[in-house]
Parts: C-alpha cells; structure tokens; sequence
C-alpha cells in the first residue's frame, strides 16, 4: 500500500490566469513554487513539492543536526522537519502564523519538511526567464542554486491574498494556489536545487 | 507508473520471492535425494516449472538478467527432466548458486539498481557449457485418442507419453467434487494418489451442468493396479477405471472446427451432456457411477510426503493468504490508537473518581473500560500472530549457506536444525538472515576444524552445528552450536592488548565471559589465517549492532577445543511495545517498560560521583544515573510547588517504586494506578531547601524521579522531571535523517497530536557505560556529551 | 461495461493484466457511438476458480492462461464452449509463443484470441480489443526471439 505522502499533485494550468497572460512562446514552461525566506523569495520545483502542511506541533530531536527543527506527525507517518533559514544560513525570524512546511522527497529516499516563512504563489517560467547561475552571479555560487529567476511579467490574478493562505492551510497541494494573487511581484526569485539543499 | 501497474510491480516481487524460496527448499530436497540416490523425477519437474514460470513473470515486467537465467536454466533442467544430463554434485551446485545469484537479481531490481554483476555472467557461460543443446522431441509413441489429445496442453502430452513409454498405465479417477470446498478435497486426493504414481491432468466432465458441484476425470500413470488404486482411493468417492493404452479404433471422431462443438459419443443420446473425451476411449456401457461427494469433514488427514517433513522445512499445502506488511502496520496503528483512547478513558475515570460522581456509574464504566483493554489486547496479539512467520524461512537459507560454504572450505559439516517452526515477527526474521549468516560463516570457517585436524584430535571427521530455535516467555531464543575448536581467547585478549582495548592488568583479572565479549569490540576477531571468506569481514561487533537493532541481545559461549555456542535473545514482536511516558523538561518521551526495571524518588542530596561518574546507593549497589535533560540539552525544570511533590499538574498518576516491571504490567491490567508511593522508599524527601550542588543557576527540585533502566547486567537510573504514565506506543521508526542518533529508537504519537521520541535503553545505556569505560582507559575520550 | 474474466494461476501476470487494461478504460469502445466502455477486471486464480465464478456473473471476455496446474486453460475453454450458458462468451488464450500445438489446440476448441507469451500491454489491449469485437486473431510475442510482432488474421 503505497503511502498517503506519495500522493502526488495533479498539476494543472489554471485557465483565470493564463487568460490574463500573454500567451507569447518562450520555451517549454517549468512551474516553480515560490516561498519567502528572510525576506527573499525562493522557488523550487512543483513537481518536487508534494504538499504543503500549516503549521503543527514539532517535536525537537536532541543531538539532531542545527538544520533539523524537529518531527511531526503526518498521517502517521514521522517527518523530519528541516530549518530552510538555516541550512542556507540565513536569518531568521520569528516564527508567523503564515509559516509553512513543504513537503518534499527529491532523492527518493526520505518524505521531509522543509520550513518555510511564507508560501507564496507558483510561477511558470520558461527556460529564457532563467538566468543559470554561474554567468548570472559571476564569482563563487553555492551550488545548490539552480538559477535566478526574473519573471518576465506579472503574474498576478484577481484574487485576495487569502485564499492562498486558506488554501495552503486546507493542506492543499500547490496547484491551488496557482490562481490566487501574490503579495507583490518578484522580480528576483532564487531557484534552489532540493536535491543539493538537502544531500548535504 | 500508475497505482495498478505499481501493484503489478509489487506482486512481481513478491511472487517471485515466493517462487525462489520454493526453489532453494527443492534444491534441499534434491540434495538430500541425490545423497541417498533415490531422486523423484516429480521433483526435479518442479524445479523445472518454477524456473519457467520465473522466465515467464520475468520477460513480463521487463527483468532481463533474471529472463536470460531463467532461459539458461530451463534448458538445464529441461535435460535433466528428459534424462539427457544426470543429476550430479556439480549440477546442484549450479543449480543452488542460480539460486542465490536470483535473490540477488531480485533484491537489485527491487531497489532499481543498474549494477553489472559479474557472477552471472560467470554462472551463466557454465550453464550454457552444461547443456547438451539438444531438444529431444518425444518420439510419437503410441496412440491417443485425439478428442483426448485436444485438451491436453503440450507438457501434459509430454508426461503422459513419458508414461506410457515407461510402461505405466492409464487410469481415469472419476469424481465429483463440491465446488465450494474443491480445494481441500483435491489436496486429499492428490496427496492420497501421490505415492502411487503421477496425475496428468483434471477434466471435467461436465455431467450435470450443476454450478455448485464439478465432476472431474483425473488422467493419472501408475504402476500400481487398478485394485490397489481403487482400495486406495476409495473413502474418496473416486471410481477408478483402467485406459486401455491403445485403443484400436478411436472411439469418437475428433471435434469438428470451433463454431459447433459436436459430441465425441458412442453412447447416442437426444440431447447429451457434453461427454469426456476419456469416456469417448472406453468400450465400457455400464454407467460409471460417481459417487457424489460432499464436502469432506476430515480434509485435514492430508497425509504430507515423507521428504518435506524429514527435512523439517515447512510446506504450506493450507489456505494462506499473502498480506502486505505495510497493511499490517497500518492495522497495528490503528490498535495503537486505540490503546491510547483506552488510556484516556482511564484518566477520565480515575478524575470521575475522585471527583465523587455517582459511584454506580463510575462502576461501571470502569468495568466497560476494563472489557475495552481486554478487547484490544485480543485484537492486538491478532494482528501480531498475522505478522509472525516461522524461522523455517530464515534457516532454509542457512541450510544452503552452510552447503555451499563447506564445500569451499573442504570440510565436511552437518547441519542439525530444530525449533524452525518458532515463530518470529516477519519484520525481525528479515533482519536476521544477515546475522545469522554471519555466525554461519563463523562456525564453518573459524569453528570447525579441517577433516584431518579433527581426526588427529580425535573428533568425528565430519563436523555438527546444530541451529536451535525456540520460545522463552515474551522472547525467541536462537543458537547456533558448532563443536569446532572454539574460540582462541588468548588471540582474543592479545589483540585487545595491543589496540589498547585493556590494560594487562585488566586482562588478568576478566572473567572468562567478559573475555569473550571482547569478540564484540569492531575489528578483533581472530583470524589465524586469512581465507577468501573471511576477508569478507564477518565482524561480531556488525552482528551485535544488527542484533541489537532489533531490541535483541547476542551471548557468546566458547570452549577451547570443544565448540562454540552463540545464543540470540530477540523480543518476538517489535510492532506494539508497553512505555513509560516521562516529562523531561516539558518535552514528553518513551521508555519500553521492557527494559524498566523500577521508578523511584531521587533525593538530589543523595547523588555522589562514584569512579567519574553520578551515582546513588539504591538499596545496597551502586545506580549509575544520567540526567536526562542534561543529556538531551534541554533546560532543568523547577519543581512546581504546592502539588504535593508530585511534580507534574497533569496527571495525578504515579507508580509504586518498589514494584518491578513485570509485575506492574500485570497490577496494569486490573486498571487503576496506584497512587500511594512506598514508604518503604529508604529515602525520604528533604523538606527544606536543598543545597545545590556545584552552584547551578537554576533552583534544582529536591526531588527527582529516576527510572531505573535493565539491559543485560547493566543499570542505568535515568533522572526526569515527573511519570506521565504507562501506554501501549506504536514505535515509528525515525527518518534516515535521523537515524544516527542512536538512543532514539523511534518516536510514538500521543493522544494530543504531539510526539514522544522512544528511547533506545540499550543504546543509551551502552553509551554511559562507554563513555565511562573510556574515562578510565588511556585513550582519554571526552566525559560527557 | 465490458466484464473480463482472468484466469490465470500467477498473482504477478494477473495484477499486470489487471493494470493493462483497467488503466486504459478509453480504449474499449462500444456501440455505435463509440462510447468508452468502462472495464471492470474479475480475477480467478485456477481454472476451479474460473468454474465458480461463471455461473454467478455474466462475463463478455474470458482470458485465461493455458498452462495451469488442475484443469488447464484448454480444459476450461472446451468447458465454456460446450455449456450453454457461456457459448458465446468470447475467449482469448495465453502460452508461450513456441507451444504451438497449446496455440492449435486452444483454437481448435474454439477460443477466439490467442495471444502469446511474453506479452506487451499493447499486445494485450489490442488482443482483447479483438476478441471484443468479434474478431479472431493470432498475436505474437513481442520478445526478439520469436518470429514477428505483427498480429496476424486467422480465420474462424
């Protein structure tokens, strides 16, 4: 019996907001889900992402690594709960209500949780929209960022802010956010590559 | 891939897996036959379908290295079944390394590995060599009826002109079976005709187009006669009747093309049951009475062949149903939760309790209450008698093992095996085949000695090792005996000299089984001389680590000259464990009552520093202890007062220090908690404030529980902030990410959506044992954590 | 709802079929609309087990394996043929490409498909297309070994 987490989201495009955008060829589109870290904003693949969980009691793990936040319950199953900020070493704030964890298994070998400040929308972006890091930054890059994103428009739609945040809480996969509205336009979004993030 | 097609993929494993354990245990068999040199072709046609029917799944799901042995294989024992290659020591040998290399293959597969493998590569260039290429077909021999021939499928038709060749003969067993319990009454009948000779094939014969009872024609060879067949088969309601091998003129033209079946008859009805093509053979007009047979009371007298049982492997020729693990877990989770409801449920009557409600109801709920825990109690030792399998499984493997290792070590050994049909939880059976093997090896290549050797000291030339299973109260015990020559302690104490294990004076005053217990240190095993086997790294202390993994204990018994014995201790069930629930600095955690010997106060004033190390006099001995907030970095807690000493607001609950674990499970059952603590207790809790030792900021409680954990010999008082209580805990392993904290042996969900880690008591005690250990050695580890 | 009754003694090769065509549920078409039919797959682990299952439920595909221990593949089919009730169910038999007298004789008992062993799940589906519609054919196995891949017509 395949575990409840391997359920995997059904990604698909939501017609309010392609209507809304310009339906100009630039490439095969990958969809990105973006999360807000210390104040920047992060992406990672959809595809990786299968769910998105608010908030719930986190047990801490004595002797565990500084990165590991703790383990949470999901359905049974005991998730390991990663502290994105400070795998990446950045600051950190205090914990909001509009915090999130991700939900990812990148390496096929272990469901865990990746801490979040806030989830934001996902973005479709083309290959040209991606800028890969070792001409964009130029100099030393760490190597788990996959690239620089600058979307090309806004990808905004009609909805309140809210309903991201409902919807996340609904433990909805990130599809549905997909037609709701964004706080503000990312100009810069830092794409990471889970797979290093987490193999270290 | 999607869920069905992933199902399809799971089944394939499991199936497969299935077919491979079926074959090693023929391959036993067949080793045993080739010995005494009676071999039953039924066998060896066995094997040979196995191997076809893996060539088939094989090529289905895309598994090209098993498709490829398989075809090997299958020419092999396509020879073999015909006669054209003789069943020789090297044969088997290649027929039990194609059935290692095939749980390889599958284990490789399973995980999606691409790994080139060598070895078979290797087998497969000797199996091809090995076969004469040459595809006998049967020579056209006699005549059969072709209305019969058109039912028969082509391996059938082989058989049966095998037969006949041979100079059997043919009968027809005609009977009629319930549908409903044909499945036993086939297995009677077929293990009642077994050793009389071999059935061909099942026709029925659609008499009485009835849809809750079938009538069968069995095609069955025998050398027997038709007498002794019908005596035999009689109480079975089967009516025997001879074939004429070759009936001069067919009885009935074949069946015309497809669209309208013709009746083959020479008995001209109006409106005919369709009639059995063996009827159509026989000259015979009186009507062949079929007893009908209902549904068999005593399907349970299936008398099993000979062979299996000699060898003590475990056939299963009953209804079984194969269960995915996974849902057994998810069963166990849900009897998990319902022990921690039933928990509630107790609270809540022990608040109604004090709180004087009616005193009728309060009665009986607690009654209803108690009939809940005898409920799931029933339903959780169900679920885990699902979850046992017999260690026949594992020791199967062992056996094959040890044939294959004493042939490449040259010495002749003989395996006895006893207790496989104990039983052990299937997650733990899994674990152990690697340990096992590893002692397996031991006991070949170090134990027993060389022919000659043995000879010179005068022991039988061929050597014993004797694999013993069998169940102790809530444990399985495993041992493993070889009267080889035993361990060579002092290699042993040498080398743990020399890698500054022990000082020399230590190895002076060690007791014998301390000693041998220096097999566990990584890296010491003795091996006097360096064989392509051990090379292969057997070290005890992997064993020991896997052992206790699985919550188990491992022994070492040696005698110098005499033998070795390796004694396993495992708990049969790792599913469903009875914890104590502790509150270290508000953070909840859970402690296997297994391994709890007792709860008791802790006067703080009483802890000293005995050798380096905190410690208290519990009635008479030593305790080491261990604060475990300390331990685990979290902040002391402050005593709360006003509750009496207590400690802990939430539940009024506490234990009866003086009462030992066993017998607190069994005080458990009838329900409520004691809440008296023993004045027995030799210490009495200091009134006043206590003085800190060493000037600790935080104000320390005077009073502390400790709970005094048991593993093995050693005891380890671990100090906590207060008893939440007792639960049945459904142990969830922990993430890789997590694994290498080894006193976490996983973590269980509380009723409040929150999670108690489990603490792993054996790691835990073994690391303070260490770490003081090692403060008294040279190597100067850091005291601490 | 096209009901497929599948007889065959391996849990693996019957857990594959079942996916083959429980997860193409479009291609089974019906009608003159060409609606997609829905297929819903009955599974019987012997040719006993095939034997209590038809009388209780009305099956418009028998598939069954040929080489079964007990009552073998041909055995049921000539059953099948013969009984009133389930005449005209249509029938595909499964063994391995080079059992040719299975293949003949299984044909000759009046299956309707066979289809040859290893199989690909498109073989598979195109074979049960067929014997759906009323067709007979012959499908080959689809592993180097064996002659060709191209589904031949054979005549009734």
């Amino acid at each position: 019996m395949a575990s409840n987490l391997a359920r995997r989201p059904t990604v698909a495009v939501p017609t309010a907001a392609s209507a809304k955008r310009k339906q100009r060829d630039r490439g095969p589109r990958t969809e990105y889900l973006a999360f807000r870290l210390a104040g920047d904003v992060y992406a990672a693949p959809v595809s990786l992402i299968r769910e998105i969980l608010k908030l719930r009691p986190l047990t801490p793990v004595p002797r565990s690594a500084s990165s590991i936040m703790g383990i949470i319950s999901v359905r049974g199953q005991i998730v390991t709960v990663i502290d994105l900020r400070r795998r990446l070493r950045l600051q950190e704030e205090p914990v909001s209500n509009r915090a999130r964890i991700l939900l990812v298994d990148p390496l096929g070998v272990e469901t865990l949780g990746l801490y979040v400040d806030e989830v934001l929308q996902v973005y479709r972006l083309a290959d040209s929209e991606i800028e890969h890091t070792a001409s964009a930054l130029g100099g030393e890059v760490a190597s788990y960022i996959a690239g620089i994103a600058r979307p090309a428009q806004a990808q905004t739609a009609a909805r309140r802010a809210s309903s991201a945040v409902h919807a996340a809480s609904q433990g909805a996969g990130p599809q549905a956010l997909a037609s709701t509205v964004v706080r503000h336009d990312a100009s810069v979004i830092i794409l990471l590559d889970l797979k290093v993030v987490l193999s270290s | 891939m999607t869920t069905e097609s992933e199902r399809a993929r799971e089944e394939f494993f499991s199936e497969a897996q299935e077919i491979v354990e079926g074959l090693g245990r023929d391959l036993l068999a067949l080793d045993e036959a080739q010995k005494s040199g009676h071999v039953d072709p039924d066998l060896i046609n066995d094997v040979f379908r196995a191997v076809h029917t893996l060539k088939g799944l094989a090529g289905l799901f895309g598994a090209t290295r098993m498709s490829t042995l398989s075809h090997e294989l299958e020419e092999l024992l396509d020879d073999l079944r015909m006669g054209r290659v003789e069943l020789s020591p090297p044969v088997l040998d290649l027929l039990f390394r194609s059935v290692e290399l095939y749980g390889r293959i599958l284990q490789i597969e399973k995980e999606g590995r691409e790994q080139p493998m060598p070895e078979l590569d290797q087998l497969l260039r000797l199996l091809h060599r090995g076969t004469t290429g040459a595809s006998g077909t049967a020579s056209p021999g006699p005549i059969i009826d072709p209305s019969l021939l058109a039912v028969l499928t082509e391996y059938e038709e082989t058989r049966l002109r095998t037969n006949i060749a041979q100079g059997l003969s043919l009968y027809r067993l005609r009977v009629r079976f319930q549908l409903a319990t044909i499945d036993q009454g086939l297995d009677e009948l077929k293990a009642t005709a077994k050793p009389y000779g071999e059935i061909i094939t099942y026709l029925p014969t659609g008499a009485g187009d009835d849809a809750d009872s079938i009538e069968l024609d069995i095609l069955m060879a025998s050398r027997a006669s038709a007498e002794t067949l019908r005596g035999a088969l009689a109480h079975l309601g089967v009516d025997v009747e001879e074939l004429p091998r070759q009936p001069a003129v067919p009885a009935a033209p074949p069946p015309p093309m497809p669209s309208v079946p013709a009746r083959p008859s020479s008995h001209p009805t109006p409106a005919p049951p369709p009639m059995s093509p063996l009827r159509a053979e026989l000259d015979a007009t009186g009507a062949h009475v079929a007893f009908p047979r209902g549904a068999s009371a005593d399907s349970t007298s299936a008398s099993i062949p000979p062979k299996a049982q000699d060898l003590g492997t475990i056939r299963s020729v009953a209804q079984t149903v194969r269960v995915d693990i996974h849902k057994l877990d998810i069963l166990m989770n849900f009897v998990g939760e319902l022990s921690i409801v039933r928990t509630s449920l107790e609270r809540l009557l022990d608040k109604m309790r004090d709180a004087h409600t009616d005193r009728e109801l309060a009665l009986n709920l607690h009654r209803l209450q108690r009939d809940f825990e005898r409920h799931i109690s029933s339903l959780r030792r169900g679920i885990l008698e699902v979850r046992m399998v017999p260690l026949g499984q594992v020791f199967d493997k062992l056996a094959r093992v040890a044939r294959q290792l004493s042939r490449e070590a040259d010495k002749q050994v003989n395996l006895v095996i006893t207790g496989a049909e104990t039983e052990v939880d299937k997650l733990i059976v899994e674990e152990l085949s690697d340990p096992l093997m590893h002692m397996m090896r031991n006991a070949i290549d170090h134990g027993i000695e060389s022919r000659t050797r043995r000879e010179e000291v005068g022991k039988p030339a061929i050597g014993t090792i004797a694999l013993n299973a069998f169940q102790k109260g809530n444990h399985v015990v495993i041992e493993i005996e070889d009267d080889g020559r035993g361990f060579d302690t002092e290699r042993l104490v040498e080398g743990a000299i020399r890698r500054g294990v022990i000082s020399p004076d230590e190895a002076r005053t060690m007791s014998r089984r301390e000693i041998l217990n220096l097999a566990f240190v990584p890296g010491l095993s003795t091996k006097t001389d360096v064989s392509e086997l051990s090379g292969r790294g057997v070290g005890m202390d992997v064993v020991k680590t896997n052992i206790a993994k699985l919550g188990g204990v491992i022994d070492l018994q040696s005698e110098s000259g005499i033998g070795t014995k390796v004694t396993v201790t495992l708990p049969i069930t790792l599913a469903i464990i009875s914890a104590l629930i502790v509150k270290v600095s508000d953070q909840q955690f859970a402690i296997p009552l297994a391994n709890v010997q007792e709860a008791v106060w802790l006067d703080v004033d009483a802890v000293r520093v005995i050798d380096g190390r905190d410690a208290v006099t519990l009635r008479g001995s030593t305790l080491q202890i261990c604060y475990l907030a300390r331990l685990f970095g979290l902040s002391e807690q402050v005593e709360s007062p006003g509750v009496g000493g207590f400690g802990d607001i939430d539940s009024p609950m506490t234990h009866q220090p003086q009462m030992s674990a066993p017998m607190r499970a069994q005080r458990r059952n009838s329900g409520a908690f004691g809440r008296e603590y023993s004045a027995a207790f030799p210490y009495r809790p200091a009134h006043g404030t206590s003085a800190a030792r060493g000037g600790g900021r935080v104000a320390r409680p005077r009073r502390k529980f400790v709970v005094v954990t048991a593993v093995g010999t050693r005891r380890l008082g671990l100090v906590v902030d207060s008893l939440v209580g007792e639960q049945d805990v459904v142990t969830k392993p922990l993430g890789p990410s997590l694994k290498n904290i080894t006193v976490f042996a996983g973590a269980t969900e509380l009723p409040d959506q929150r999670i108690a880690l489990v603490l792993d008591a054996p790691a835990l005690v073994e690391e303070m044992f260490a770490n003081a250990d090692r403060t008294r050695m040279t190597h100067g580890g850091p005291h601490g954590f | 709802m096209a009901r497929i009754l599948v007889v065959e003694d391996s849990s693996a090769v019957r857990a594959y079929i079942r996916a083959a065509l429980e997860d193409a549920p479009g291609l089974f078409a019906r009608g003159p609309d060409d609606a997609p039919a829905e297929v819903e797959v009955v599974e019987a682990a012997s040719g006993f087990d095939a034997l209590r299952l038809l009388p209780r439920g009305h099956y418009d595909l028998v598939i069954t394996d040929i080489n079964m221990p007990d009552i073998n593949g041909l055995e049921l089919i000539r059953f099948v043929r013969e009984s009133e009730r389930h005449r005209k169910v249509a029938l595909m038999i499964v063994s391995t490409q080079s059992a040719e007298k299975d293949r003949a004789r299984g044909l000759a008992l009046g299956a309707d498909v066979f289809l040859a062993k290893p199989f690909t799940v498109e073989a598979l589906r195109s074979a049960v297309v067929s014997a759906l519609s009323g067709r007979s054919a012959q499908f080959a196995a689809e592993a180097p070994p064996s002659e060709g891949a191209t589904p031949s017509e054979g005549s009734r």
